[in-house]
């Protein structure tokens, strides 16, 4: 059997991958053994784990509509419904976009490589991984935290709902509930008892679960952010010295006299001698003016272009092929990125969208319930809960969406700040175009409606903040 | 080296377009608009038929639009009834308007035609023309979808008299008559239908005229995007090169030269369009909100309103569609291999470069451009006008 080998995103995003298969996605792929029968098994688990979310939803939706009398339990199940809306749509989205999501983590599977940049270009990687990993342990404390506080409150205070009074229309009294995570209606009575124990492991599951999908597949587009941050960094570092490649023995200053003077056959130039071209590895972009004009200061007559194969910018073959190589390693390795950056964009760009969509409407209603928070009790904790946990969402991805812009839109500054003007035609003339396309910053757009960054959440909180003042000037 | 022969010139030269004539995707439209009598005829033949329709067609808009002014004039304190007018009034107004506009840029339409025979549009490969017929045919299928719409609309507004027992003997829409209604109630009722889907069916044609015509400029973005990602730098001589991304540049002026061309025939109809869109929708989403729901009123008043946002929303869809596109020309010629061209070629595609910055955008009126965010915009004035309608009819 074919060994199962896994390179570039896949490989780096590894634990992302199997805890995003652990947790019920249909993410089928990425299996060392991908047989008839575990398939079937692994398809098997993702269909139960549907199932079952999909059932815990339809049964909050029917409590939902059940308690639809009162105002307060209105607004509550609402939300509760909303929050796992887009638990459930994101489960949904994956499973019928998983094309798009292969291709994205299919696309640095091979990428280019120059002798030249190896080094940066480890270290770059290194540090994405990095990242990554550290992003991968936050979002799993955050959600098994989550889980646990939403567990251990329903333990908290009474587990009671009001109702009107059956003998009299305008008292309400307090009617008790089960003691749940959720508030849903079951076919069975879950009061207390086996039913009880049972339902409640039930819920303690889907919500961990529920929980475990959104993030998961939030934390798989930011782990793709950071990786195309940390290339686009890497492309930054290796500019400078890709220019003084080019830079080499260019520094040309005639005398003027000399210009004037026909050259005679027997002028000999101050050609550089072959073992120069050795030395010029190790420039590391110290400036020194013995370097730029004394060392390689060019003989006082016009350059003889046919004798010793230096060409028009002062470079030899050998030079010039260098520098082509390297600036072909730049582009297509830039090329690669925005290809990446596209793919993740058309993967997630949807889901984002409808993220928002549903986030807006639960902030909204969030900002409602907060205004009828009377002291700090049971009531104001899942409230204060239900925010910062919509908000740290939506924070999640704007801040990584947000460095992409950051640093995609530096490229041209990076461009610019190497010695251009030292450089040879071709590594001009590239700089230019680098600088043209470089001018519009890579970013993530949510369906082309709204773009992903810091001024999205900025926007968002205070929506919910101007929501919450105006409420409470109304009560 | 040859001179570049103009397209204008090719043209008179060879009528005969070998493959994809694009102008044979708007050619229901051209149908219809000429039996209506508005689109400019080339030749002059049946020129007096041809006046006639036109003038029917003017003759039904124009005294209905009376009828219906004197009536809301009449009850001018009903809100009400004078929002059940005042829905189909806009429309009415605003097609009168495009008719004008229509009329008066008669002969850019043909200038659009000729355009569009130009030779840098063909000669394409298959898998770049079918880009382009996939655009076209999302715009066809939007056009079918409105068309049906807009029937449906009609039919709703011919049938309560006849279905509806409560409303038997009474007209589709209001409107005064110098004489007694119920004496020639079928002449009347047929008078006011006619003219309803004379409005719809000739509206459509123009609204639909222009989304194909967008989704063609569309198309051909496309086409140029996949001829400059492939241009091979290395391959070749420099002249063949040079010509090759010339070419791309030729391209890209005349399907420039083709939006301005789209823009200056059809660009103050839509600002109309865009200002009665928002008085009717927050007018009929005000009657929804008012009338039980089920009820033909109802499925009137909710087709109508489906038609009126689909209008708005698919001519800033297809706007939107060609600035996108276009802005992202630059992007398709940078994903090719530039960094293996000559100095020479380098500097061209700096100055195309340059220009492709600038996106392609359809105005209407001059200074609203139409993109998805005009949409949003004119969602959200709807609304508060709406908002501030119904607070009115709360207070009565």
């Amino acid at each position: 059997m074919m060994k199962f080998k896994v390179s570039g995103l896949v490989a780096d995003l590894m634990p992302n991958i199997r805890l995003i298969q652990g947790s019920g996605h249909f993410m089928l792929n990425y299996h060392a053994d991908n047989s008839g029968a575990l398939h079937t098994l692994r398809l098997g688990y993702c269909c139960v784990t549907l199932v079952f979310m999909l059932l815990q939803y339809g049964c909050n939706f029917v409590n939902l509509v059940l308690e639809r009398g009162d105002v307060n339990d209105l607004a509550a199940n609402t939300i509760t419904v909303l929050f796992f809306t887009h638990c459930i749509t994101k489960f949904v989205y994956f499973a019928v976009r998983s094309k798009l999501f292969y291709r994205t983590l299919g696309i640095w599977n091979q990428p280019n490589s120059h002798p030249l940049f190896v080094e940066s270009n480890n270290r770059y990687h290194a540090l994405a991984l990095k990242k990554m990993r550290r992003l991968l342990y936050i979002i799993i404390v955050w959600t098994s935290f989550s889980a646990i506080a939403w567990t251990s409150i329903t333990f908290v205070g009474e587990s009671v709902h009001t109702t009107k009074d059956p003998e009299n229309e305008n008292l309400t009294i307090s009617e008790p509930i089960p003691r749940l995570l959720v508030r849903a209606w079951y076919p069975w009575n879950a009061m207390s008892g086996m039913p009880h124990m049972l339902t409640l492991i039930f819920q303690v599951y889907y919500v961990f679960f529920a929980l475990a999908h959104a993030n998961l597949l939030d934390s798989l587009f930011c782990s793709w952010l950071i990786f195309a941050c940390e290339q686009l960094q890497h492309l930054k570092e290796i500019m400078k010295p890709l220019m003084e490649l080019s830079a080499t023995l260019d520094t040309y200053v005639p005398k003027s006299a000399d210009l004037f003077r026909a050259p005679s056959a027997t002028s000999q130039d101050n050609l550089i001698e072959n073992d120069y071209n050795s030395k010029n590895e190790d420039l590391k972009g110290v400036y020194s003016t013995r370097q730029e004009l004394g060392g390689h200061f060019r003989g006082a007559a016009l350059q003889n272009f046919g004798a010793g194969g230096v060409g028009p910018n002062g470079l030899t073959k050998k030079q010039e092929l260098m520098v082509r190589s390297a600036i072909k390693y730049w582009v297509e390795r830039h090329k690669h990125v925005v290809r990446l950056v596209t793919a993740i964009g058309d993967a997630y760009g949807v889901a984002l969208l409808l993220h928002m969509l549903t986030s807006t409407i639960m902030l909204t209603l969030l900002a409602y319930q907060a205004t009828k928070i009377t002291g700090v009790d049971k009531y104001a904790a899942t409230v204060i809960g239900y925010l910062l946990f919509a908000l740290a969402q939506v924070f999640h991805f704007c801040i990584f969406g947000n460095r992409l812009i950051e640093e995609s839109s530096s490229v041209m500054e990076a461009a610019y700040s190497c010695h251009w003007y030292d450089g040879s035609e071709e590594a001009k003339t590239f700089v230019q175009i680098v600088c043209q396309q470089c001018q519009k910053a890579m970013s993530i757009s949510g369906a082309k409606f709204f773009t992903i960054s810091l001024d999205l959440f900025a926007s968002v909180l205070g929506a919910v903040v101007t929501y919450f003042m105006v409420l409470v000037q109304l009560k | 080296m040859a001179a570049i022969v103009s397209p204008r010139i090719r043209l008179i030269l060879s009528n005969e377009i070998p493959d994809y004539d694009l102008r044979s995707t708007f050619a229901l439209d051209k149908k219809l608009l000429l039996f209506a009598g508005f689109y400019p005829q080339r030749t002059t033949k049946n020129r007096l038929l041809y006046f006639f329709r036109a003038a029917i067609n003017v003759f039904f808009s124009l005294a209905q639009l009376l009828s219906m002014t004197i009536q809301m004039i009449i009850e001018r304190n009903d809100v009400s009834k004078l929002s059940e007018s005042l829905q189909y009034f806009t429309t009415l107004v605003t097609f009168v308007w495009k008719l004008i506009y229509f009329d008066i840029y008669k002969k850019t339409l043909l200038e659009i035609e000729d355009v569009l025979s130009a030779s840098i549009f063909y000669g394409y490969s298959n898998q770049q023309l079918k880009l382009l017929k996939d655009k076209v045919a999302s715009g066809q299928v939007a056009g079918t979808t409105f068309r049906v719409l807009s029937v449906a609309a009609v039919a709703f507004w011919g049938l309560p008299p006849f279905l509806d027992s409560q409303k038997s003997k009474s007209l589709p829409i209001p409107g005064w008559f110098p004489y007694n209604v119920t004496q020639y109630y079928y002449p009347t009722f047929a008078f006011q239908i006619l003219g309803i889907a004379n409005t719809a069916y000739t509206d459509c044609s123009i609204d639909i005229l222009s989304w194909v015509l967008i989704s063609i400029a569309s198309g051909q973005l496309e086409i140029l995007k996949e001829t400059l990602k492939n241009i091979n730098y290395e391959e070749g001589d420099l002249k063949t090169v040079e010509e090759k991304l010339k070419k791309g540049v030729r391209h890209h002026l005349e399907i420039v030269n083709l939006v301005s061309k789209i823009e200056k025939m059809f660009s103050k109809g839509i600002f109309l369009q865009f200002f009665a869109s928002v008085i009717v929708i927050c007018f009929t989403g005000f009657l929804m909100m008012i009338l039980p729901v089920v009820s033909m009123q109802f499925a009137l008043t909710f087709t109508y309103f489906v038609c009126m946002m689909c209008q708005v929303a698919m001519y800033c869809w297809y706007g939107h569609d060609v600035m996108t596109t276009s802005s992202t020309i630059g992007d398709s010629l940078y994903m090719s291999n530039w960094y293996e061209s000559d100095l020479r070629i380098r500097k061209t595609i700096f100055i195309f470069l340059e220009k492709t910055k600038k996106p392609v955008t359809l105005t209407a009126g001059g200074f609203v451009t139409l993109s998805l965010t005009t949409l949003t915009t004119i969602l959200r004035s709807s609304y508060s006008y709406f908002a501030v309608l119904q607070r009115m009819y709360n207070d009565e």
